[in-house]
């Protein structure tokens, strides 16, 4: 399991693109057992010219916070074969995928966040996956550079849980995390703009879901 | 004629569960009649106040009727949104 706070989410680990060529090349077995010398985490979520808009509700250049998007440097993975394994194999709905760092909000003390197997019909990457991967991949599209839909979420859950714009407390101790995304070409225009929404479990301290849009409304 | 996609889906506290354009749609994003609005946000009502997202239903009697009514707001809203728009549900919670 990988622990994903603010500034991770935006760096890069250019390892990632070797340990997936090197895995690729060794059957799922092997693949389990393989410890990763270094953890792949997150690379900055969107292309140069992108923003994610801040609680101050000031635009902030993604591209300025984690360097210049380099397109031949292949993004880190959030299902590794460890998770792939426990998740798609074992069904192990309590298997730990993730860790995020919430930030404190109204009503809510915030902290460590896991995202789980799950399954789908409860909460986690299952239920996430479950109807909403369509979704999560078209912002993935949007962004043009071929991130797979798991990654687009982790990323967009990293920045929405560590920097909130709003949140409010749901009914059955769930918390709604939004930020602002704003997706530009290289000429400034607009392609999307979404309020991320994520929900958390403020007792069970885990990923219930994440939703590319609709905000905490 | 381009079809337009909308999913009819219930998630853990939307309550209006129509999406489109890959996230949950504005109740002003089509034009419904009352009754159906009414009874969408029913529904959608009905899967917030009952399915916990650990234990899922509190009252196992309410998932016939529950289904039955996703498949009847899928019919009703095919109608009314007309040949323009392709409705799928996606019921995962029955």
């Amino acid at each position: 399991m990988r622990t994903n706070g603010h500034s991770a989410a935006f760096r890069r680990f250019a390892v990632a693109s070797v340990l997936a060529a090197a895995l690729a090349a060794v059957p799922m077995t092997a693949q389990a057992a393989t410890t990763p010398a270094q953890t792949p985490g997150f690379a900055d979520i969107v292309a140069p010219g992108d923003y994610f808009v801040g609680p101050d509700g000031q635009p902030v250049p993604i591209g300025l916070l984690g360097g210049p998007s380099d397109p031949d440097v292949m993004t880190p993975f959030l299902i590794d074969p460890v998770d792939h394994v426990q998740c798609k194999v074992r069904n192990n709905a309590d298997h730990a995928i993730v860790k995020f760092s919430a930030k404190k909000v109204s009503g809510f003390a915030g902290g460590e966040i896991t995202l789980k197997c799950g399954t789908a019909t409860s909460s986690g990457y299952k239920h996430i996956q479950s109807g909403k991967q369509a979704d999560w991949q078209a912002r993935s599209n949007q962004e043009g550079l071929g991130r797979a839909w798991d990654d687009m979420m982790a990323g967009v859950v990293s920045l929405t849980l560590s920097n909130p714009r709003t949140s409010t407390i749901q009914t059955g101790n769930k918390v709604c995390y939004s930020a602002n995304f704003i997706l530009r070409d290289k000429n400034g225009i607009l392609k999307a703009q979404y309020d991320s929404r994520v929900i958390v479990s403020a007792n069970n301290k885990i990923i219930i879901t994440a939703i590319p849009g609709g905000g905490c409304r | 004629m381009t079809l337009h996609e909308v999913r009819l889906m219930n998630e853990y506290t939307i309550s209006w569960p129509l999406w489109h354009n890959a996230a949950p749609a504005e109740r002003d994003d089509f034009d419904l009649s009352p009754e159906l609005r009414a009874d969408l946000e029913a529904w959608a009502k009905t899967f917030n106040d009952h399915y916990d997202w650990e234990s899922g239903w509190d009252d196992h009697s309410l998932i016939e009727d529950h289904g039955a009514a996703a498949k009847d707001l899928r019919d009703r809203l095919e109608r009314e949104l007309g040949p323009a728009y392709q409705v799928q549900l996606h019921l995962w919670e029955c």
